[in-house]
């Protein structure tokens, strides 16, 4: 951002149009040659139009733009800086979304259910500031694929590199939120979630999920557990990242909601279902809200002068001007 | 050049133009300027060797004894002096203005004037008539206007050549000797000129500088035209700008002279760069010739 030090010194701004008339208008201001041409009543001599004119004009123009730039670097131009320091810690969240098939659903438009999670979570940490946000996902088997980081775009490319299926066709609840839990079990940070984000029931993995919860609020931990999709039949389309085959097909998806909900209510976090794409977007904004934590913020302030560049580009412009006309045209007086 | 004082400068040019009148113009202005005619001034007795044809048959009948008439040349000759007291010819390249050429001008002709018993008036205009000083006789007539000549402060900054010559026509009743002192810079004056000239004899000085007739070779200046206020900025080492300046105004002076010539006026240039007393001898010379 620039702010000046002296903005007082712009204050010769307003000398501006008193010189330039005084320059340029004013009839009577003397250092003009009294040199008779005219003819009184007739014509008189009528200087040729040449060059000489635009010469004048454009040195004239150069000469301003130079004292602007010499007045802007009087008024002690700088950029400063504002720079958010957190002095308290903010909580540490781990997504832990499922990456399993079902989750290539389509009823969750525009694409599904996997792509609009991620979209949910992208605004989700748009909206944080401050918190450390890491991200788990789990197939057949779970995978840290982001450490609660606060640097959210290195966060969002992670998100972004997601796809359906590298991690196996099962769900692995369990394994999913124990590698959170691991992760967030170091953290000293005072309050520690787990966002899990799952359409189906847990089939895979050495740890099943309650085991996974037990540990969680034994490190205090609490789980939010979000129940994706809609019941009944819904299509589903996969595509194969290898060999881009796509397979088309109807899925059944059910998720075992008293299982979610215990998950929840172990570690005291919520469980909220989400059915569509609305209500997914409503679950997110009630995590968003409870998980707020008052946040002591200083702004550190840096700035840096730039009125070098500008004393220099001044001081060459009307350098440039008085080599034209006093050397170069021999401008009297 | 240091300018004096009014009054000593007039001391100074009346000192110098009376010896030059003294010695050459006196004479000079006399013969090239007539009268009109011959007038009768009285009878005498006639005596041997006078000319038969001017004797008085009227009285010598009534006398008894022949009488001779005796004439004189009417003189008293008018010398109206239009001098121009606009702002161009406060100009000049050496340290003389025009207007200063013009005050020596002018008190050359009025004291030759002066010194031949003629009655010598002046007329000061800008684009209005300034002052008229109404034809009388008289040296310290002729001093003072000496004096106003160099040293009047014009009100006005154009040059209307034409309302002057037609107030000089129209205060003159006689015919009598118009001596115009210009640089010419006005238009429209061609048609009063021709009428003025018809019934007087009209001398149009120009007062020209060397400036004039080429730009001065200078840097980049600002330029003030002092009768308009008009400007503009010249580069006097522009090969185009001096071309046209030069030729500007050498048309400018080929026409003044042609329309001096069909008007029926005499003419005379005096540049400041000139002894004025020898330009207008050489024009008496010129004009006594002619």
């Amino acid at each position: 951002m620039l702010s000046f030090n002296e903005p007082g010194w712009f204050a010769l701004f307003l000398m501006f149009p008193v010189l330039i008339w005084a320059r340029f208008i004013w009839r009577k201001r003397g250092g003009r040659i009294i040199f008779p041409y005219r003819v009184w009543g007739g014509d008189g001599f009528r200087p040729p139009r040449t060059w000489l004119r635009s010469v004048v004009v454009f040195t004239d123009i150069l000469y301003c733009l130079g004292s602007v730039a010499l007045i802007a670097a009087l008024a002690g131009p700088e950029i400063t800086e504002k720079e958010e320091v957190y002095l308290s810690r903010g909580i540490d969240i781990i997504i832990v979304l499922d990456q399993s098939p079902s989750m290539g659903a389509k009823d969750f438009p525009p694409v599904n259910r996997f792509d609009t999670a991620r979209d949910m979570i992208r605004r989700f940490i748009a909206g944080r500031s401050g918190d450390s946000i890491g991200l788990v996902t789990f197939g057949s088997d779970a995978v840290l694929r982001c450490p609660p980081t606060a640097d959210y775009a290195w966060l969002s490319e992670r998100i972004d590199e997601l796809e359906l299926r590298d991690l196996g066709d099962d769900t692995a609840i369990g394994m999913g939120l124990a590698v959170a839990t691991l992760h967030l079990a170091n953290s000293t940070a005072p309050e520690k979630i787990i966002l899990l984000l799952t359409d189906g029931d847990d089939n895979a993995g050495e740890i099943r999920p309650e085991m996974a919860a037990r540990l969680a609020d034994d490190q205090k931990i609490r789980i939010y557990s979000i129940g994706i999709g809609s019941e009944g039949e819904v299509p589903i389309e996969l595509i194969n990242s290898e060999n881009g085959t796509v397979t088309r097909g109807t899925i059944v998806t059910n998720f075992d909601e008293d299982q979610l909900r215990s998950l929840a209510d172990v570690t005291g976090g919520g469980y909220w279902r989400a059915n569509s794409p609305g209500a997914l977007e409503t679950v997110f904004q009630a995590v968003d809200a409870l998980e707020s934590v008052v946040r002591r913020v200083t702004v550190r302030v840096s700035s840096r002068p730039v009125h070098r560049n500008l004393v220099i580009i001044g001081s060459l412009l009307v350098a440039v001007v008085y080599l034209i006309r006093k050397l170069l045209l021999g401008e009297t007086p | 050049m240091i300018k004096d004082d009014l009054p000593s400068r007039v001391r100074r040019l009346h000192v110098r133009s009376r010896k030059l009148v003294e010695s050459l113009f006196a004479g000079n202005y006399h013969s090239v300027f007539k009268g009109p005619g011959l007038e009768f001034d009285d009878v005498r007795d006639y005596e041997y060797g006078d000319d038969v044809r001017f004797i008085d048959w009227n009285v010598s009948s009534r006398m008894a004894a022949p009488y001779s008439k005796t004439f004189k040349e009417e003189r008293e000759l008018i010398l109206l002096v239009l001098v121009d007291v606009s702002a161009s010819l406060s100009m000049g390249s050496g340290g003389i203005d025009k207007r200063e050429v013009a005050g020596n001008l002018f008190a050359l002709l009025a004291l030759a004037a002066v010194a031949n018993n003629d009655r010598v008036g002046s007329l000061l205009f800008s684009d209005r008539v300034e002052r008229l000083v109404v034809p009388m006789k008289g040296r310290r007539h002729v001093l003072r206007q000496i004096s106003e000549v160099l040293g009047y402060k014009a009100e006005s900054r154009g040059s209307d050549l034409a309302l002057a010559m037609r107030t000089a026509a129209q205060s003159l009743k006689r015919k009598s000797i118009v001596v115009i002192l210009s640089d010419f810079r006005s238009d429209g004056y061609q048609s009063e000129m021709a009428l003025l000239a018809r019934k007087h004899d009209v001398i149009a000085i120009r007062l020209s500088d060397p400036l004039d007739k080429e730009f001065p070779s200078t840097g980049l200046v600002e330029l003030e035209d002092p009768e308009t206020g008009e400007g503009f900025t010249a580069w006097g080492k522009s090969g185009a700008l001096r071309k046209e300046y030069a030729e500007f105004w050498d048309d400018h002076r080929r026409s003044w002279l042609n329309d001096c010539r069909t008007a029926g006026a005499d003419t005379l240039e005096v540049g400041t760069d000139e002894e004025p007393a020898d330009s207008l001898q050489a024009f008496f010379r010129r004009r006594r010739g002619a």
